[in-house]
């Protein structure tokens, strides 16, 4: 090697020596920062602990009892969600009819002890949001049907049945049924209602807060005319299938389950 | 051989060229953290969802930066941070894991506010509380010099005013060189229930 080219080599690698210390400096520090959402559902319910309906009156059975706000319903929810009513009892007579606690003696055959789920009727003060959004979804909203128009109303459709899960399998209401807030399935707006308080509302009404009306219409003879099927789309009344029948007196129980369910 | 000592030399000669351009001004830059309390922040209730975490002091950075053995006026320094979210979406946490089937949006880093500050305020952008945006930005507590750096762009310690970044340590300077570093953090209650997760970064670097 020639004489000049180490002299090169030499300042080239003494130039990258001195160069290199002159890296600039630096020091780094970390912090990590973790979050945990856990999922929070809250429905806080205002009721008696028994809603009674009691029938002693020709005019009570011809226009039935209403109870009006018996109920009111505060959701708070970080998840997005669903809230539904089903009918339930023992099923002591039969699954999906009432159950009878006390029988008033009337032994007559056109007496029937099997009152169905689907004659209490439930009504929304405000209307859920995925009907607002999609009118085919179907709520508990609508004025309770006027007994006195009823054969103005060809066919019969029952507006606000309560729901009812006779099998007592706890499937939630289909796409079909009714829900007070949400809906079936979780694709799109119009199916669930997004988290959220009542305690954030800031006008006179909320999607979080709801009060539920209750009413149940015996009629004369008591067959309970408004009594009807969602999913048969048929009238359940006492008489359907025996003209004769009718609601044998006495004392009978049920129970409204309010079901907040996180959307998925 | 001769060529070979060509390359060498050509290739010696180019990392000297480009090395070179780092210049020292400072003998060294010193980070020191502490952690204060608890930076794993849980939401278990709706007064915790609504109101968040207010004012939660995660750590403390101490600055120690010294001047060459022969004083260099112009050794100063700058501080920044950027956020990783180990590569989701730029403007979200990471999950780690989700509590349901995680088909509702996942947190966004704006929900967490930062503010660095320390006595004397000397950050510019921070003392304020500042919302995260995207893990892409760049964010700088004591601004780094852009362009030719001048004896002037140097403050000296002491000064108390912002953007000070002369040569100090938070045991002499304490005001100026110790940064608190706060969050607030309000989830709402729109987001994925799950565990996230953010590392923040801080870097200390001398201005060159």
């Amino acid at each position: 090697m020639k004489k000049s080219n180490k002299f090169k080599l030499f300042i080239a690698a003494a130039g990258l020596i001195g160069a290199t210390a002159n890296a600039q400096l630096v020091d780094e520090k970390d912090v990590s920062i973790t979050m945990d959402l856990q999922p929070v559902l809250q429905l806080e319910m205002t009721t008696p602990d028994q809603i009674e309906f009691v029938f002693d009156d020709i005019s009570e059975y011809q226009a039935g009892i209403t109870q009006y706000a018996a109920t009111v319903l505060k959701v708070s929810s970080t998840v997005s969600w669903d809230l539904y009513a089903v009918g339930r009892s023992q099923g002591n007579t039969a699954p999906g009819f009432w159950d009878q606690q006390v029988d008033y003696g009337d032994d007559n055959v056109n007496a029937v002890d099997q009152l169905p789920l689907s004659l209490l009727e439930l009504r929304q003060n405000r209307q859920n949001l995925s009907t607002r959004l999609d009118p085919t979804k179907l709520d508990y909203s609508a004025n309770f049907q006027n007994p006195n128009t009823l054969g103005a109303l060809a066919p019969y459709a029952g507006t606000n049945n309560i729901y009812v899960d006779a099998a007592g399998a706890g499937t939630p209401p289909s796409a079909t049924d009714r829900y007070i807030a949400g809906h079936a399935g979780d694709d799109g707006i119009d199916n669930y209602m997004p988290g959220g308080t009542y305690l954030n509302q800031t006008t006179h009404t909320s999607d979080y807060y709801y009060t539920i009306d209750y009413r149940i219409l015996p009629g004369l003879p008591a067959v309970f005319p408004m009594a009807y099927d969602l999913a048969t789309a048929s009238s359940e009344s006492v008489n359907t299938l025996n003209p004769a029948a009718y609601a044998e007196p006495g004392v009978y129980t049920m129970y409204v389950q309010y079901i907040l369910l996180e959307d998925q | 051989m001769r060529l070979i000592v060509n390359v060498i030399f050509a290739f010696l000669f180019f990392l000297s060229i480009t090395r070179s351009n780092a210049q020292i001004h400072c003998g060294s830059v010193e980070l020191f953290l502490e952690e204060q309390g608890n930076s794993a922040f849980t939401f278990t209730d709706f007064s915790k969802y609504q109101s968040g975490y207010p004012r939660t002091t995660i750590a403390r950075l101490k600055v120690r930066v010294t001047d060459k053995v022969i004083p260099d006026n112009l050794c100063s320094w700058n501080l920044i941070l950027t956020v990783n979210n180990n590569g989701a979406n730029s403007t979200e946490w990471e999950v780690l894991n989700h509590y349901s089937d995680g088909t509702g949006p996942n947190p966004l880093l704006s929900i967490l506010e930062v503010r660095i500050t320390n006595d004397c305020m000397t950050s510019e952008d921070f003392s304020n509380f500042v919302p995260l945006s995207d893990v892409n930005d760049i964010l700088e507590i004591i601004k780094p010099i852009i362009g030719t750096l001048e004896a002037s762009d140097v403050i000296p310690s002491n000064s108390c005013v912002k953007n000070v970044n002369g040569i100090g340590d938070y045991i002499s300077n304490y005001s100026e060189y110790t940064f608190k570093i706060e969050v607030r953090l309000k989830p709402g209650m729109t987001f994925n229930p799950g565990t996230f997760a953010l590392n923040f970064n801080f870097r200390l670097e001398e201005n060159i």
